[in-house]
């Protein structure tokens, strides 16, 4: 059984504390209407009750279709966090062969493959959290930070992919070059991220 | 007769056999190379020699769209995407490149928005 009321947060989900209290708080209310010289009044009028009832009627759809709300904006939110975390963990592969290629001072057929697959994988992630950023009714914020995330690409895709002349493997700038463009990438992701929990 | 047309990313099939088309993969190479010729083969530059500004003038002629197919390759280097239609864009301004080219890229749809950049930034180097 999940604990979602006001104890069950409180108590932090905990079972046995929820248990606990719940019976402490029972046996203090015995205690008190022995204790005290509490009274009901015998004749009850109708109408307090039924607006009691509404009220909590009401109440109880508030929260039922809010809950439910939350529920899709979050899951929402996940999709793009997950989708911006494939983006993180693809960077950081591309730019490991590519430190990889540095440290050898050159890049075989197969590197150089692995390297254009996996700039390929980002970009193609970037598309997927654009479109689900589109769904979500273009949130402002969250354009502008995709934008900056695309021209952080943009930069990090030619450090990568462009490797003549002053850029070859062979110049130990390019390593760090690449490395800027990589860490400027996953700092905007985490901005991005931020920014969708905010959403 | 009764034509049929699959449309493909907007783009109807009958659109292809009439209009300018260029399949980067089957015409040029599914292994692009760099920016100049001197980088090694299949660059930008000879891209854009060979095939898209013939095509190009020949799709300005017919007053039409030229269609370009960046699929089937295995990716693109940022010097050889900035070389060819960059480069095509200080050739022949950057409106009338920006009118007359149009992409299909199932394979990676943000080099789309990665070429218009690159056409667009010529004008703002100038």
């Amino acid at each position: 059984m999940k604990l979602k009321n006001i104890l069950g947060i409180l108590l932090g989900g905990n079972k046995v504390w929820f248990y606990v209290t719940f019976l402490a708080g029972l046996a203090l209310g015995l205690l008190i209407k022995q204790k005290l010289p509490i009274k009901f009044k015998e004749d009850v009028d109708i109408v307090p009750i039924l607006q009691l009832i509404v009220t909590l009627i009401v109440a109880l759809l508030i929260t039922h279709y809010g809950k439910q709300k939350a529920d899709e904006n979050r899951a929402e939110k996940d999709l793009i966090i997950e989708q911006l975390n494939d983006c993180r963990t693809k960077c950081r592969e591309v730019f490991a062969e590519f430190s990889g290629c540095c440290d050898e001072q050159q890049a075989n057929a197969e590197q150089q493959k692995r390297l254009k697959q996996g700039v390929r994988d980002f970009s193609n992630h970037l598309y997927a959290v654009r479109r689900l950023i589109e769904h979500s009714g273009n949130p402002a914020e969250l354009v502008k930070q995709h934008e900056e995330l695309q021209s952080r690409y943009y930069t990090f895709k030619a450090r990568i992919t462009d490797l003549n002349g002053s850029n070859a493997f062979t110049n130990p700038a390019t390593r760090n070059s690449a490395e800027t463009a990589w860490r400027e990438s996953d700092n905007q992701l985490t901005k991005l991220i931020i920014a969708v929990n905010r959403f | 007769m009764n034509t049929q047309t699959i449309s493909v990313n907007s783009i109807n099939t009958s659109d292809i056999l009439s209009r300018p088309y260029i399949s980067i993969a089957r015409e040029f190479s599914p292994y692009t190379g760099a920016r100049y010729r001197t980088d090694g083969p299949f660059s930008g530059e000879e891209f854009r020699e060979n095939l898209l500004e013939p095509r190009f003038l020949q799709a300005l002629e017919q007053g039409q769209k030229l269609l370009i197919n960046l699929d089937g390759t295995e990716g693109y280097a940022t010097s050889f995407l900035e070389e060819a239609f960059g480069g095509l864009a200080r050739a022949h301004g950057v409106q009338q490149v920006l009118e007359h080219l149009e992409f299909q890229s199932l394979d990676e749809p943000l080099l789309t928005d990665e070429i218009e950049k690159y056409i667009r930034d010529t004008a703002r180097r100038k």
